[in-house]
């Protein structure tokens, strides 16, 4: 496995937010993490990119600690779900500046925005970009780093259907060039169409983890059900 | 209709007098202080002592300046009106009655400034220097608001050399000559300004239109005091902010990117900041160097003066520090909720301390030269200081529990360090 979550646990003070969480995601494949309000998905994410350090368990990628890789070698791109800007620096000069922080991307400043639609804000600051506008340049951000795992929260919110659509094939081209994507998503719709694999949490505990159709199966729902009905019949059973 | 437009601007002055009070009061009293300062240290008490030469011509240099801001580098319109006033009535023969009135109060203020100059220039006695350089500096002046006028609504760019290539002979004349020549030569542009503001000038009506209803969005919720309101302006103004250097502009590279990312950010710190910096030590050289503070208590005492005069320049010092602290904790910050950057914090510290080192040189050798201070002596401010600079910048990106009580310990003795500066010969 590309990232290892192994029997991690966090609480906020008395709060427990994840309980012996377990998984994993391969190079190569789109991960949906699903949960409703509160099941621990950001937390989970959050211990991924180091901001949280889990307080038993491990976390590891390519099979070392994450709290132990140096940062020029932490391959994690990641698009939160409340944008993180320089407020102080156009949006040219974002992409410029992870440009030249990443030299060895091969991805053109130029291409991105004519990807994502950036042209007529190239010269604003984050505060006043729209909501829409400032998830594609995190979305353009998190594209220009060098990374290996992509981590998407909330990724769709704001987007316009022609943005989805282009993110969408976003990330399926991160899958055909081999790289591992993890995104957690309220919309299980959108979800549904692109992850390969689920895992779903509810109240910091994975209840489920697998495709859609391996999930039906080992709990015997019906085959023509969606992720929602999946989802919603697995919370029911949890009680 | 006239009395509408009048009663309209009373009422926000109003409005803005009743919850801004202690600011002017504060104002009138900085004011106060300094034209009894000028009064007694530069006329020596009477009003009609003249101005020494030296004075006079440092009061022509001021003139110059005003001018040059407001053709050079001022944005918004020199000749403002309600945003209303213009929208109603920009179509009606009413338009150009108002614009005329506006020129002549715009014309009104600037002949009350040079009649206050050149008064101060002679001793307030009637006689042909009085009008002589009242004639100078009311057509100056007046020549001033007409090219800047011309240049907010120019779009072509040879309106603006011209406008700028007029302000120039003018300015050069007034300070070469200040005599007949200049009164011609000011008069002859004067005149021509105003044929073509006049006749042939065309209204940038979308550029004024929304440049006055920004204006009156802000004096309006400055009059009503609302400050939610006044954020909200604040933040939009700050984000439409025309910026003219970029990053992208800059030989960045991955090795130096943090170090320009500090200059850019510094930079767009603002002027204001930077001018409020230069005005402070301006101050501190003013206190100790010179005998403008002579004849008032403690500034003016001959023990007191120097740690007045240190304090403020150290003011300077400590503030820049402080502004770089928030700087890097912000990006440091930023990097943990995931705007990740490829380095370790040892190297992004280091290139904060790199552009501090490169801005406290600049900074240490202007003060040093302000204060006439010996060159071994900057050069050992300097070393001190940024090395106190170093262990202050590294504990504040330590995780350290209790770092505040170093931090104040430092921040001291880069105080004390500031008497290096004079240290007597």
């Amino acid at each position: 496995m590309y990232l290892e979550f192994d029997n991690v646990s966090f609480s906020y003070s008395k709060t427990l937010a994840l309980a012996g969480v377990s998984f994993g995601i391969e190079k190569g494949e789109i991960v949906g993490l699903i949960g409703a309000n509160g099941a621990g998905k950001t937390t989970t994410i959050l211990d991924i990119i180091r901001y949280l350090q889990p307080q038993s368990g491990k976390i590891s990628i390519d099979g070392i600690n994450v709290a132990e890789i140096k940062n020029e070698n932490f391959a994690v791109s990641y698009i939160a779900d409340s944008p993180v800007f320089y407020d102080e620096l156009t949006l040219l000069e974002h992409l410029h500046f992870l440009k030249a922080l990443y030299p060895g991307n091969g991805l053109s400043i130029e291409g991105l925005i004519e990807k994502l639609e950036l042209r007529e804000h190239l010269s604003k600051v984050p505060s006043a970009l729209s909501k829409g506008t400032k998830q594609k340049l995190m979305i353009a951000l998190a594209l220009l780093r060098n990374y290996e795992l992509l981590i998407a929260d909330e990724p769709f919110t704001g987007l316009d259907p022609k943005q989805i659509s282009v993110f969408k094939q976003i990330l399926k081209d991160c899958k055909n060039e081999k790289k591992a994507v993890l995104i957690s998503t309220h919309l299980l719709d959108m979800a549904e169409g692109i992850c390969d694999r689920y895992i779903m949490l509810s109240q910091g505990r994975v209840i489920a983890c697998g495709s859609k159709s391996q999930i039906i199966n080992t709990r015997s729902l019906g085959n023509d059900s969606t992720l929602e009905q999946v989802y919603l019949s697995l919370i029911e059973r949890e009680g | 209709m006239y009395a509408a437009i009048i009663k309209n601007r009373l009422r926000t002055a109003k409005g803005i007098l009743r919850h801004y009070w202690p600011a002017c009061i504060g104002l009138l009293l900085v004011a106060c202080f300094i034209s009894y300062q000028l009064y007694s240290v530069v006329m020596s008490g009477s009003i009609e002592t003249a101005l020494s030469e030296e004075y006079i011509f440092y009061c022509l240099l001021v003139c110059v300046a005003l001018n040059g801001y407001r053709v050079g580098l001022k944005q918004t319109p020199i000749i403002t009106m309600n945003a209303a006033t213009l929208y109603y009535l920009y179509f009606t023969k009413h338009f150009k009655r108002i614009l005329t009135g506006e020129y002549f109060w715009s014309l009104l203020k600037n002949i009350l400034l040079a009649a206050i100059l050149s008064g101060l220039f002679n001793g307030f006695q009637g006689h042909l220097i009085f009008g002589q350089y009242f004639f100078l500096l009311a057509g100056y002046l007046f020549l001033g608001v007409l090219l800047s006028w011309s240049r907010y609504h120019s779009t072509k760019g040879k309106i603006r050399l011209a406008a700028t290539v007029s302000y120039i002979i003018a300015s050069a004349i007034l300070l070469a000559e200040g005599g007949l020549i200049s009164i011609i030569i000011t008069y002859c542009f004067a005149v021509f300004w105003m044929y073509y503001v006049t006749s042939k000038l065309r209204f940038n009506l979308i550029k004024y239109s929304k440049d006055l209803a920004f204006a009156d969005k802000s004096t309006s919720a400055a009059s009503q005091f609302d400050l939610g309101k006044m954020v909200q302006i604040a933040a939009e103004s700050e984000a439409n902010k025309k910026r003219s250097l970029f990053l992208y502009q800059l030989p960045i590279k991955r090795s130096n990117i943090i170090f320009y990312k500090c200059v850019i950010e510094t930079i767009r710190a603002g002027n204001r900041l930077w001018i409020i910096f230069l005005c402070l030590i301006f101050a501190g050289f003013l206190i100790y160097r010179t005998s403008l503070f002579s004849g008032i208590p403690i500034l003016g005492d001959g023990v007191l003066s120097g740690p007045f005069s240190v304090l403020a320049v150290m003011m300077v010092y400590l503030n820049i520090k402080e502004m770089l602290k928030q700087q890097i904790g912000t990006l440091l910050k930023k990097q943990r909720q995931g705007l990740f950057l490829p380095m370790e914090k040892r190297e992004i510290v280091w290139s904060y301390i790199a552009f501090a080192g490169l801005l406290y040189a600049i900074l240490t050798i202007l003060v040093g030269l302000l204060f006439g201070s010996k060159a071994y002596l900057i050069f050992f401010f300097y070393a001190l200081f940024i090395a106190t600079f170093i262990v202050d910048f590294n504990i504040e990106t330590m995780r350290l529990k209790f770092k505040r009580p170093f931090q104040i310990a430092i921040d001291i003795f880069s105080i004390a360090l500031g008497y290096i500066f004079i240290i007597p010969d």
